[in-house]
């Protein structure tokens, strides 16, 4: 395998998955989000967002935490360090995979 | 990775532009406007007494608006726009401390651990708010002519200055409305036209930019409120 194909293989695989990417980019970009706009945001279903927030959460990507403004019951979600660390270097995987490719390097044999 | 196409940036942008789309940060700076302007105004013209008290009234309400604005936002926000569409952190606060306001509107610093490091994202951020700065302080330059220049032509001419700086400070994120920067040259026409004495144009100047602001405030509220009716099941 040519390290660009290596590059590939090692992609943290619970960041790859697309509805998980859209909720890391949105907690990378805002400090923090309450379910609902989450929900929002990445146009997921209840049982969705719940159950790849439970994994993310389960990897200790994104804390979650129940509280209230007001009366108003909020589920908080924000990303870790770790989690941030991992979006980061992810980002930087596909960024090196992807000018791999734009000069012509990724399909070498 | 976060040019102004990538989804880093667009994510940040909306955080952005949602803390805007209820109305109410554009509500509070006009009503703030308005009892600056009204407190000017009586200051700065003869008036009763009944007149003046109620000015110091209105100038002690300006002032509590401007302590406690995020605080009063936030209770705000807690009960019209989090049950609405949800929560996402001001991004005021982005480059500071993260700011938890309970509900006996006390703010609680958090110490942001996941400030966003990827550089762009950063700049992103440095720069709309060094944009921001520069449109503020050509504002009140602007405004300075109002103050010294004693024809009334100069009222006009502040508006429409005042509303092309904020139209050019502001169209990247769009977080003034059409309705105010428009709406400034037509404040500054109809200032001119009251022909007032030079002080009390800039306290009748500042009293329209407020009208502006909660006009566009209210518009936006009931806008946001009639496409955003309360969600029936509590989020999770």
């Amino acid at each position: 395998m040519t390290p660009d194909l290596q590059a590939l293989a090692s992609l943290d695989r619970v960041i790859h998955e697309p509805a998980r990417l859209m909720i890391v980019t949105v907690l990378y970009a805002v400090p923090e989000a309450d379910f609902l706009y989450l929900q929002r945001e990445c146009a997921l279903t209840q049982g969705n967002l719940s159950s790849h927030l439970a994994k993310l959460e389960e990897v200790a990507y994104v804390t979650i935490v129940k509280t209230f403004k007001g009366k108003y019951p909020l589920t908080i979600c924000r990303l870790t360090k770790n989690g941030r660390e991992a979006f980061e270097e992810y980002v930087r995987k596909m960024q090196y995979v992807a000018g791999a490719t734009a000069n012509g390097n990724g399909a070498k044999h | 990775m976060a040019n102004s196409s990538s989804p880093i940036f667009l994510a940040e942008k909306r955080s952005w532009s949602y803390w805007f789309a209820d109305g109410l940060p554009q509500l509070l700076i006009g009503i703030s406007a308005i009892l600056f302007g009204f407190y000017f105004i009586s200051m700065t013209t003869p008036a009763n007494t009944a007149i003046v008290v109620l000015s110091f009234v209105a100038f002690g309400a300006y002032l509590l608006i401007q302590i406690r604005a995020p605080q009063i936002l936030e209770w705000l926000k807690a009960r019209i726009t989090y049950p609405r569409t949800g929560y996402a952190s001001s991004p005021y606060f982005a480059n500071k401390n993260n700011v938890y306001c309970d509900a006996n509107l006390n703010l609680t610093p958090v110490q942001d651990p996941n400030a966003p490091a990827i550089a762009e994202i950063k700049s992103v951020r440095r720069a709309r708010n060094r944009r921001l700065s520069r449109t503020y302080i050509f504002m009140a330059v602007t405004s300075l002519g109002l103050w010294f220049v004693h024809a009334p032509w100069i009222c006009a001419l502040t508006g429409i200055v005042m509303g092309l700086i904020l139209w050019v400070g502001t169209r990247a994120d769009r977080s003034v409305s059409l309705l105010v920067i428009l709406g400034f040259p037509v404040v500054g026409f109809s200032v001119g036209a009251l022909q007032l004495a030079p002080h009390a144009r800039v306290g009748s100047f500042i009293l329209g930019v407020g009208l502006l602001f909660v006009l566009d405030g209210l518009i936006s509220l009931v806008l946001y409120l009639r496409r955003n009716p309360v969600a029936s099941v509590p989020a999770e």
